[in-house]
């Protein structure tokens, strides 16, 4: 279980996260929706220990982020930012091998080896393996980001559970790949992993999380199944529109029309 | 792009005997020939085997005090500067750095030349053992001095703006230059001197003296780095994935920048600035091969050493009895280079960067 405890991180007179807390399940697919600015980043930043907040505590699995070694927690949280580089080329298989960086010293095992291969096969990014990632497509690179962070996080801790953190990671995506990558997260949670992913698309949100918590502000304004959350109000609160919110027999989700 | 399919071990093995051969040509090659028949004589002579052969003496010596040990240095400050280069790169991660561009080099020169020059006159560089170890320490003071000034102003949010680092690199480089020119200037040292021996280095003084200095330093400092190269690796996917990695970023840069100044600077105080080497030698191997820092931690330190023993044996050959400083050598070879990937970079910017 990640917990966020009343976050706060301010830059300067700004506050960008007014104390936000949220717990996120091992198992469960969550997704952080919110307008542009209301923080959902800086709390993945945050999440992730890239940035240090002004205040609150977060932890993984009970014990606080900035008790344990970066090392250490690396072996079971992943975490993906929304626009990843590569300064020069490496191979497809020498990308998703970086995902086993926490788990060897100086060289990979057979086993790393063996995960790095599955991860490749469970994204599709296996028939590409050995071109140089700077000549994939968008798309393609996606998917062999999301291999490395799942390559990272492949095997169950001794104890405690595994953590996913992922930045907006359909942004770059067509429709088929936004569903396609969407649907490996929602299994990759099935398989006892806490998945938070930012996502803009509340559809999308709405069809794949088990749990939604929506930032405005800095503050988390909501947050719950999508069924329980999803309604005109919130997105009038959240995006200023006024939308109309359709239910059919052929959806078990709500949708947003704007 | 098709990266090679040849695995790492071929290319370890290949560069290695490639070392080794150019080591056998150059200790054969100058004003006075040796055959290879005299060298494995001198060598057995020197392990103290018995054999029947006559032995010239003048030859031998020549082979032992000036030839032996200038190729071994030779090898040793053209694995430094080509590792270098590659953990600059990295660190930077642009494939133009090297230690003469951003200042490591000059700024370790300048530090060289402070106790060369002023040392002398004072009389504190006696021939002692710790007097031969304040010229590295003071050039690794002034390479140190260069290397953070330059990737201080040029990081901007975490991000190094490559425009700016070629710029500072420059300005740091001309006050560099300019100090050490002032100091052979007032110097009566006639090698402190000469402002070439500075600028474009020369291995003409090499001796054994000179070889374990530079070897103390280089040859931990390569493996050492070789630990550091899953976090480098790790570092191309920016800073903030490589601490998701697990990696300590701030932790890692230090180490590498003190790493790499210490290399620049050991071979710097002992050889002069020598340009490009850094520069060239990663840059084949990622073409040849791959980016894998790992792979380019240990193949530009077998690399870099035939390519500067190449270097000196062009400039010990091409107008003798004279010699060339290297650092004119490695200049008219490596400055095509440099352009060349310039070119490479701004046509690959359209195809999804470098070497693509």
């Amino acid at each position: 279980m990640l917990e966020v405890d009343s976050i706060r991180y301010t830059v300067g007179d700004a506050t960008i996260l007014d104390g936000v807390s949220a717990r996120f399940d091992a198992g469960c697919l969550s997704m952080i929706i919110g307008p542009n600015g209301s923080g959902k980043s800086t709390l993945m930043k945050i999440a992730a220990h890239e940035i240090l907040p002004s205040s609150g505590d977060i932890r993984y699995g009970g014990r606080s982020l900035y008790a344990q070694e970066r090392a250490d927690v690396a072996r079971f949280r992943a975490a993906l930012s929304q626009n990843v580089d590569l300064a020069f080329p490496l191979t497809v298989e020498e990308v998703v091998m970086m995902g086993r960086y926490p788990h060897f010293a100086l060289k990979p095992s057979a086993a790393d080896r063996d995960i790095c291969e599955r991860a490749m096969a469970r994204l599709g990014v296996d028939r590409f393996r050995e071109r140089n990632y700077l000549t994939l497509s968008g798309g393609e690179r996606q998917m062999v980001q999301v291999a490395r962070v799942l390559a990272q996080i492949w095997e169950s801790p001794a104890s405690g559970s595994r953590y996913l953190l992922l930045d907006e990671p359909t942004s770059f995506l067509d429709i088929n790949h936004q569903h396609h990558l969407l649907g490996i997260l929602r299994s990759i949670a099935d398989d006892d992993v806490a998945v938070i992913v930012v996502i803009h698309d509340v559809n999308l949100a709405s069809q794949y999380a088990d749990r939604i918590v929506a930032l405005h502000d800095g503050k988390n304004v909501a947050e719950g199944r999508p069924s329980d959350v999803i309604n005109p109000e919130l997105f009038f609160l959240l995006y200023g529109m006024r939308g109309k919110m359709v239910r059919s027999d052929d959806l078990d989700f709500p949708m947003m029309i704007f | 792009m098709r990266l090679s399919r040849f695995s790492f071990r071929f290319y370890y093995t290949a560069l290695g005997l490639l070392l080794l051969l150019s080591m056998v040509v150059a200790v054969g090659t100058g004003a006075l020939d040796i055959t290879a028949r005299q060298i494995v004589l001198y060598l057995l002579d020197g392990l103290g085997v018995h054999h029947d052969a006559a032995i010239n003496t003048l030859q031998r010596n020549v082979f032992f005090e000036i030839r032996v040990p200038r190729v071994i240095l030779c090898a040793l400050v053209g694995a430094g500067l080509s590792v270098s280069g590659a953990l600059m790169q990295a660190l930077f991660r642009n494939p133009i750095v090297e230690p003469g561009l951003i200042g490591t080099s000059s700024g370790a020169a300048l530090g060289a030349a402070l106790v060369f020059v002023l040392g002398k006159s004072f009389g504190v560089v006696a021939d002692t053992f710790i007097g031969a170890l304040i010229l590295p320490f003071f050039a690794f003071a002034g390479g140190l001095a260069a290397t953070l000034s330059v990737y201080r102003i040029a990081t901007i949010g975490g991000k190094v703006a490559v425009a700016t680092m070629l710029l500072v690199g420059i300005a740091i480089n001309a006050v560099a230059a300019g100090g050490t020119g002032f100091l052979s200037y007032i110097a009566r040292d006639p090698q402190a001197r000469s402002i070439t021996f500075w600028n474009l280095g020369t291995f003409s003084g090499a001796d054994w003296k000179a070889c374990i200095i530079v070897a103390v330093v280089t040859i931990p400092a390569v493996l050492i780095a070789l630990r550091y190269s899953k976090g480098l690796n790790a570092l191309l996917l920016g800073e903030a994935e490589a601490g998701y990695l697990g990696i300590d970023t701030e932790k890692l840069k230090i180490r590498i920048i003190l790493l790499n100044t210490l290399v620049v600077a050991a071979g710097t105080s002992m050889v002069g600035v020598i340009g490009f080497v850094g520069l060239i030698v990663p840059h084949l191997l990622r073409m040849v091969k791959s980016s894998d820092n790992r792979f380019l931690i240990i193949g530009s330190s077998l690399l870099g050493g035939i390519v500067m023993i190449l270097a000196d044996m062009v400039a010990r050959l091409v107008i003798a009895p004279a010699e060339l400083p290297i650092g004119i050598v490695t200049a008219v070879v490596g400055a095509p280079v440099f352009i060349w990937i310039l070119i490479g970079n701004k046509r690959s910017r359209h195809l999804g960067g470098f070497y693509a």
